[in-house]
């Protein structure tokens, strides 16, 4: 580098002597920074060839200084996470977006630990990318808290799956004791099994360990209930339309109740009890309401209002109006009966609209 | 159609209650077993022409590869019953089915059926609706 005299005559020899100088304080001050920062920092040409890291990068991977220049880093990912990190990189230098991106790193003594790798570029004037600066995050303590609860809430969800199945095996073994009790034993343990398919679909508490939604909604839970009145070749008898929605555990059992009503009394006495008979259930979201719409068809012709409530019935109004704060409405149709469940559109997810207010 | 059936289920409660139904509907229940040691002892001992398997047994979850072994090695007709279907969601090479758990008494009857009739080669036109067939 040429020596430039601080001292010389020409102002713009003195002015590049203080320029060269602010820079190599400034510089001083960023490496200052950097290697005093927990995180690992490093940083790039605008082409991605890596010729910074800062001292934690060192201390934590344990290679020697200048090692991982270039494209060397990505050999100190876990051999499943490199291809990933390495066409993520590539995207990203191509169109400027922030790199964002969690993988393994391998730490001097072996052993990988997760991280989360975070890039931004610098530009110049002209928009030009003149530089990126990243960080590694090391995230491995926490991801393992992650997925440490993510078993939990499996082998919960496992354990009461299999409590219903012993339930219900046991009321079907004292209706054996007691053989007069058959009808009633039936009657319950047909309930509790809604019970126990409604709590399979519904939706966990914690937004994390599920990322999508997938097939926890309402109707993936009505198509499987209703498998069962199905014709033999599969066709569905009860058809499911409209809008979809996610339901939690204190709407399920309400939910299971209530269809499993409509559906075993339709296959007693109403469209699902003979061949031709057809279902349909629209499920509407309406402001601020969600609406349910039973329709019968092709059933024993409907000779107008019951003379007795019989117990299922009471137990659906029950459930809507009482736990899901809605209103049930039957109408005998000469057609087939229909009934109509009006909710406040929050009745499915009560829980998670209380979390939003809050 | 008669069968000699292996019970495959570690909460003593539902492997009684789904014998009894087995034995209501005129088959010969050979075993009921807890665990995947237990089960490869009895299919290797004895004639079984189907099996009931859950996933999680006393040994852990070993009833994955207990039905794949006993329907590829021992030529038992298998069909997985359990709380977790989603475990066998890409279906088990050699065997037929996943059962929900709870189950009724008719469901598993028309399972059974389907499962017996596969076996001795009669035509089968349907699955019964609770039944989810692999493959």
């Amino acid at each position: 580098m040429t020596q430039i005299d601080p001292n010389g005559d020409s102002t713009v020899e003195r002015q590049l002597a203080l320029t060269v100088q602010a820079l190599a304080e400034s510089e001083a001050k960023f490496r200052a920074i950097a290697d005093s920062m927990p995180q690992m920092v490093w940083s790039t040409r605008p082409d991605g060839f890596h010729d910074y890291y800062n001292a934690r990068w060192y201390e934590f991977t344990g290679v020697p200084e200048g090692s991982t220049d270039g494209e060397g880093w990505n050999g100190m990912f876990h051999p499943e996470d490199q291809d990933r990190a390495f066409a993520l990189w590539r995207r990203c230098l191509d169109t400027g977006e922030p790199y964002e991106i969690e993988y393994r790193l391998r730490r001097h003594d072996g052993v990988y630990r997760w991280t989360l790798g975070r890039a931004r570029p610098i530009r110049n004037e002209a928009g030009e990318i003149t530089r990126w600066f990243g960080t590694c995050t090391d995230i491995d303590d926490l991801k393992r808290s992650d997925q440490a609860k993510e078993l939990l809430s499996q082998e919960l969800s496992h354990r009461i799956k299999n409590i219903f199945a012993v339930v219900s095996a046991l009321i079907a073994l004292s209706a054996r004791q007691h053989p007069e009790a058959k009808a009633f034993a039936t009657a319950v343990r047909t309930r509790i099994n809604a019970l126990a398919r409604a709590h399979e679909f519904v939706r966990p508490h914690t937004e994390s360990s599920r990322p999508t939604v997938g097939t926890m909604t309402l109707h993936a839970f009505l198509t499987d209930l209703f498998k069962a009145y199905s014709e033999l070749s599969g066709t569905p008898r009860v058809m499911v339309t409209g809008d979809d929605a996610t339901f939690d555990d204190q709407a399920a059992t309400s939910v299971a109740l209530l269809f499993h009503e409509l559906a075993t009394n339709a296959a007693k006495y109403g469209a699902l009890s003979v061949e031709g008979g057809r279902v349909t259930l629209e499920t509407r979201r309406m402001d601020d309401r969600f609406v349910l719409t039973w329709t019968e068809t092709g059933g024993p012709r409907v000779e107008g209002v019951p003379v007795q409530t019989g117990f299922g019935t009471s137990l659906a109004t029950l459930s809507v109006e009482g736990q899901l704060g809605g209103r049930l409405e039957r109408r005998w149709v000469p057609q087939g009966l229909q009934v109509v469940a009006d909710l406040p559109a929050t009745a499915l997810s009560r829980r998670r609209a209380a979390q939003n207010v809050a | 159609m008669t069968a000699r059936i292996l019970i495959i289920e570690d909460e003593a409660l539902v492997a009684m209650e789904l014998r009894f139904v087995l034995e209501d509907l005129g088959h010969d229940v050979v075993a009921t077993v807890a665990d995947a040691r237990s089960a490869r002892e009895v299919a290797r001992e004895t004639d079984v022409d189907l099996a009931l398997v859950d996933i999680h047994l006393s040994d852990g979850p070993t009833g994955v590869a207990l039905g794949r072994e006993l329907g590829q090695d021992l030529g038992v007709s298998v069909l997985f019953m359990t709380a977790n279907p989603g475990m066998v969601r890409n279906g088990v090479a050699g065997t037929i089915g996943v059962l929900s758990k709870p189950t009724d008494e008719y469901a598993v009857q028309k399972a059974v059926d389907y499962a017996l009739r596969r076996r001795s080669g009669a035509p089968v036109l349907y699955a019964p609706p609770e039944l989810q067939l692999f493959g």
